[in-house]
């Protein structure tokens, strides 16, 4: 299971967070989550899912954290750069900054709906919502990249 | 014409119109694109073994501290303008409090009735026993220098300011150097004024208050400040409790006022020198009449040869109001309290009697009985 789903699950995490250590991290602890989990898992195929609802959970916290972080912290020097614009490693792509600026259910929904290849059940079940849910933050979030890219196009 | 999508009553629903697929297509490539160049390290695995192989309890100590930390960090900032606030009041605060501690503490002490304890302490050789006056408390010096600070000139208040902060570094041991023990002497040594060119007086003076003049009348008898126009000035030593003397004219001598105790002449003015300016050991031109111990020898000669009045009145506070007062100027350390025990009594008694009319007539009619004249039994205080 891990080296089938590990990458993927890291460069979901990495989308979700926007970091790559940070998204292993998360994947990590998902895996060792898993573990100790294991013998309440009554079916095997159930893993999976499991792990993406880890990520999911996990990924949430963090970018909370972030949030509740960076509404505390003093605002920079104009003229300096942004650390975690430096710290960021993932290519700036437009998609990328555009999905950084999405509501954090909505990039969870687009995450693992267009990335992940998740039906809207499955991405339902990993967020703890609704599918009808699930269809709301997915519209609103392909409506928010339709407008940012076509103003960056 | 409405689609089916339209038709559905949940929010979002409108958005996803049909016809977009091309935006879903851009998109889930778009983020492929982005993602699939990460490629997370290598030691995943191991770090996922390591981690499990890390007892539970040592990982949720570990997730705890981390967050403690967090929050921590995030205390610190709510926090931070309230401590920025707290220290500005608190350093409002102190300011205001060193203020008025500065003003309280800055007021030059003056001369306060000796106790007989204090008089009794000395030794009946060294003639410290012969210090009649002591510093003032802290409430009574307060009220005096009121006083006199509200008819000086700045430049006397700087004056007064700057050698009282001198005594009140003395007189935080009580200044004086016999009655500290030899530890504490060692330990706590005069100090002057941080900043101040000039040495502790009390230390190059160590009796500075034998050599002081105090005349009882203006110590116990202080009119009220709207009764007082001419204002006072206190010597050099009196900065430290032991006298007032008037304010002498500009350009005159600031210690040339008439002290009798001569008994060639009776019309005799002497002019002490200043305690300040006199070599250690010096007392004075008139103190050797009570360098003896305890001031039997020098109220002896007192009697002996009695007192004189001064020919030549100060221009005082009572002198200008027109008040009799026959006054007496007196050394201090000629003063027992033993009292008058003569018929040229004119040592004072201590405690002194009190200024009233029905001790004046009662000091009277005993004079009379006693025949005394009237005014030497009561000289000094009041005719």
């Amino acid at each position: 299971m891990f080296g089938e789903h590990y990458r993927a699950l890291v460069r979901m995490a990495a989308l979700l967070v926007g970091d790559v250590a940070t998204a292993e991290a998360i994947v990590q602890e998902s895996f060792v989550a898993m573990h100790g989990a294991w013998r309440r898992l009554r079916d095997s195929d159930k893993a999976l899912p499991y792990l993406r609802q880890c990520l999911v959970n996990r990924s949430r916290s963090v970018l909370r954290h972030r949030i509740v972080i960076g509404r505390n912290r003093s605002k920079p020097k104009p003229g300096l750069p942004r650390a975690e614009r430096q710290a960021l490693p993932l290519p700036e792509h437009a998609v990328v900054r555009a999905l950084r600026a999405l509501p954090l259910r909505q990039r969870e929904a687009l995450v693992l709906t267009y990335y992940g290849g998740l039906t809207e059940a499955q991405a339902a079940s990993a967020m703890g919502i609704s599918p009808g849910a699930v269809k709301s933050h997915l519209g609103r979030a392909v409506e928010a990249l339709r407008a940012v890219l076509g103003t960056e196009t | 014409m409405r689609t089916t999508s339209e038709d559905r009553d949940w929010p979002g629903a409108g958005s996803r119109v049909p016809g977009d697929g091309d935006t879903e297509e851009v998109l889930r490539r778009a983020l492929h694109s982005a993602a699939d160049g990460i490629e997370p390290t290598a030691d995943g695995l191991t770090q996922i073994f390591r981690r499990v192989a890390t007892p539970w309890l040592v990982r949720q100590v570990w997730l705890l501290a981390t967050d403690c930390v967090d929050l921590l960090r995030l205390i610190t900032i709510w926090l931070q303008p309230m401590f920025a606030r707290a220290v500005s009041v608190l350093t409002a605060v102190a300011g205001s409090v060193r203020e008025v501690f500065r003003r309280f503490t800055s007021q030059a002490p003056i001369a306060a009735p000796i106790s007989s304890r204090q008089h009794r302490s000395g030794t009946g050789t060294s003639g410290r026993c012969l210090a009649t006056t002591r510093p003032a408390g802290r409430g009574y010096c307060g009220r005096r220098d009121d006083r006199d600070r509200s008819a000086q000139s700045d430049r006397r208040k700087d004056r007064i300011l700057r050698e009282s902060k001198c005594w009140q570094l003395c007189a935080r041991w009580r200044g004086s150097r016999h009655r500290r023990s030899p530890a504490v002497s060692a330990k706590r040594p005069h100090r002057a004024r941080p900043g101040s060119d000039k040495s502790c007086l009390a230390r190059n003076h160590r009796r500075w208050w034998q050599g002081c003049y105090a005349p009882p009348f203006l110590r116990h008898a202080m009119p009220a400040r709207s009764a007082r126009s001419v204002p006072f000035r206190t010597c050099d030593n009196a900065l430290r409790g032991a006298h007032c003397v008037p304010q002498p004219e500009p350009g005159s001598d600031s210690h040339a006022y008439p002290v009798a105790f001569s008994p060639a002449s009776s019309s005799s003015v002497t002019s002490p020198t200043p305690a300040s300016s006199r070599p250690r050991g010096d007392r004075g031109s008139l103190t050797h009449v009570a360098s003896r111990g305890r001031g039997d020898e020098g109220r002896e000669r007192t009697l002996r040869e009695g007192c004189r009045q001064a020919t030549e009145r100060p221009p005082t506070w009572a002198h200008s109001e027109g008040l009799e007062t026959p006054r007496l100027w007196f050394l201090p350390n000629v003063i027992s309290s033993a009292g008058p025990a003569g018929p040229d009594g004119c040592l004072m008694r201590w405690p002194p009697r009190p200024r009233s009319v029905a001790g004046i007539t009662a000091s009277r009619v005993l004079g009379y009985l006693l025949a005394i004249p009237p005014g030497v039994l009561a000289v000094g205080w009041e005719a």
